[in-house]
């Protein structure tokens, strides 16, 4: 085996509850989706 | 250019080799050489995905496809946030705890030795190859409209590159991608603002973007299913995500950089940035191209953008036929310069005026792009290549013909830094994989640290050296940015396969993973083979979809006539597992 050097589990801070950001980036595309078809549409 | 121009460049590379080596720490150690310590905060690692994606091919290209077809190139990242998202929640926080150097390693720690070889061997000959490509496409652009020797261009990309990333690591790779970022975007915001003035008077912003959406130009999103089409929405969703979450969770150039993060949270933080921005971005280069061509409209454009191309065909028997094109050209051009500022000043009349116009200026748009499509038909006829086009001379011939002393170096260094951001993560990225996956593993199994920082950086020269031969060798190879993400799609979706295989399926093994991984890519080798406009018509995106599946497919067959797998390696290498 490689000799990784394993991380510091005592040291790792904690992980935080992401998915309101998750759920932002799909709001996010689905509004840059949307946009870009308006665009489409106006502009065609 | 002129000597401010030259001032800006050479600024740029003494500035962007110097400021790397100044922000490296820590880089007599190989943690800090390969992974920064896990020192480097979530915006400088998210910028760093970012420079390290966003190449010159992007920058060069993706304007000339924006010339060319409009927004429709911005549906290849339509996958890109959700695949961001699945990483989150599974790779970056699995590879995080795993302490990993390179993304195969796990895979020895899941399968065996012989599959975590043979995917760091299937990354290498892939990022190797690519690499070069990613060199050849701004060398072989700027020695053309610059009059440069082609191997100096080359020299000029790579040796600075190659400084940095052999001296200072991993760290002075991001915190260079965090400045080169702030080039490119400033480069494009100034190329945006510079074009937007340069529109006749009477022809509003709207009006522009009105033509140009006459000229089918704003045409962002196809609903249509057609496997054929490169660019639709549903390649783009299915396809670009399989391949998003093969390149930013297989690929070592990707991996390697969210490694560097201070914790997990803020690894998911750098990837969540590319989510958010990655598709704005591209809109903003494609709009870009889009104005270049609304531009042309009202100023004089070249029949064909390479000049080396319209030389070769006038030196040709084909001589007096490009001529007689060329005074087509010219007479169809002005035509339509006038059917575009007709069309422009009744955007907002009355309807029929409007239509009309609008009718004049579509006929008088078609004629000019027949002429362009025959000239480029008889450059196609004398070079022996039906895929040659000029669609990465469009933007630099912008640059240096219309845009004022200063922001052509500017946008010039931009190339510059969209090329090196690139090339230095792969370079980084081939160095560790080679190092961690074969000199530590194979070679010399008992190397110490500092023989093995040594040999990092070796290796990082190497590469170097290696992709700057193959840049040379590959300069001539058509529309570059399909090429390198069509030579990509030949193995992401199988590498994506391998770890959908570890992560997935429980009971699969080592000879399972290899096999499935050596059938995945024969399977992807056999479809492009056999694809074609008259044989089975499919846009390479989908290959990403196809190798995965054949690797889950053939990989589950495989482990299951060859006993499964065990519970303690089941246990090494699944989700949620904090190895």
């Amino acid at each position: 085996m490689a000799r990784s050097e394993p991380a510091d589990r005592s040291a790792a801070p904690v992980e935080t509850d992401m998915t309101r950001i998750y759920v932002l980036v799909v709001i996010v595309e689905i509004i840059t989706l949307l946009a870009l078809y308006w665009m489409q549409r106006v502009f065609a | 250019m002129r000597w401010l121009d030259w001032a800006v460049v050479v600024a740029y590379l003494v500035w962007v080799v110097w400021d790397g080596l100044r922000a490296s720490k820590k880089t007599n150690e190989l943690d800090g050489y390969l992974r920064a310590g896990r020192s480097l905060p979530w915006w400088v690692v998210g910028l760093s995905v970012m420079a390290t994606q966003l190449s010159a091919i992007t920058l060069v290209g993706t304007t000339g496809q924006g010339y060319n077809d409009g927004l429709r190139f911005v549906q290849f990242y339509f996958g890109l946030p959700i695949a961001m998202i699945i990483l989150s929640l599974t790779l970056v926080p699995f590879f995080y705890r795993s302490g990993v150097f390179t993304a195969y390693e796990y895979l020895e720690r899941r399968f065996d030795l012989k599959t975590r070889t043979l995917a760091s061997m299937a990354f290498l000959m892939q990022r190797g190859l690519s690499c070069g490509v990613i060199i050849a496409a701004p060398a072989l652009v700027l020695s053309i409209v610059l009059g440069w020797n082609l191997t100096n261009t080359v020299l000029l990309i790579g040796v600075p590159t190659v400084i940095y990333t052999v001296l200072g690591g991993v760290q002075a790779v991001a915190w260079t991608d965090v400045k080169q970022m702030a080039i490119i975007v400033g480069g494009v915001l100034a190329a945006v603002i510079v074009l937007l003035t340069q529109l006749p008077d009477g022809v509003t912003t709207t009006a522009a973007l009105t033509v140009a959406g006459a000229a089918g130009k704003m045409k962002a999103i196809d609903f249509s299913f057609k496997m054929s089409e490169t660019y639709t929405f549903w390649s783009g969703i299915i396809g670009g995500l399989f391949l998003s979450l093969s390149y930013f969770g297989c690929d070592q150039s990707q991996v390697q950089r969210y490694l560097t993060a201070k914790s997990v949270d803020e690894g998911r933080h750098s990837l969540l940035m590319s989510a958010f921005v990655k598709i704005p971005l591209q809109v903003l280069i494609l709009m870009m191209g889009v104005l270049v061509f609304v531009f042309f409209l009202f100023h004089r454009a070249p029949l064909l953008f390479n000049p080396a191309d319209s030389a070769k065909v006038m030196a040709s028997d084909k001589a007096g036929e490009y001529q007689a094109l060329q005074q087509e050209y010219d007479q169809k051009a002005m035509a339509r310069n006038v059917a575009a500022t007709n069309f422009a000043r009744a955007a907002s009349g009355a309807d029929t005026e409007r239509r009309a116009a609008r009718d004049a200026f579509v006929a008088a748009d078609a004629d000019v792009k027949s002429v362009r499509s025959r000239a480029l038909g008889l450059v196609k006829g004398v070079f022996g290549d039906v895929k040659r086009t000029d669609v990465n001379y469009i933007f630099p011939t912008f640059i240096l013909t219309y845009l004022p002393m200063g922001l052509v170096g500017l946008l010039i260094a931009a190339i510059f830094a969209a090329a090196m951001s690139s090339i230095a993560a792969e370079l980084n990225a081939l160095a560790t994989a080679t190092v961690i996956d074969f000199y530590r593993r194979h070679l010399k199994p008992q190397a110490t640290d500092n023989q093995t920082l040594l040999a990092s950086k070796l290796a990082t020269a190497s590469w170097g050296v290696f992709t700057c031969v193959v840049a040379v060798y590959a300069a001539n190879l058509g529309s570059l940015i399909e090429v390198v993400n069509e030579f990509g799609s030949y193995f992401y979706g199988s590498l994506l396969g391998v770890f959908i295989l570890a992560l997935g399926f429980k009971r699969s093994n080592g000879h399972g993973a290899f096999f499935g991984l050596l059938g995945g890519l024969a399977t992807v080798a056999v479809v492009a083979q056999w694809n074609g406009p008259d044989r089975v018509h499919m846009s390479f995106l989908w290959y990403n979809v196809i190798g995965a599946v054949a690797v889950a497919f053939i990989g589950s067959i495989v482990s299951v006539v060859t006993g499964g797998n065990s519970r303690n390696q089941i246990a090494a290498g699944q989700i949620g597992e904090k190895a």
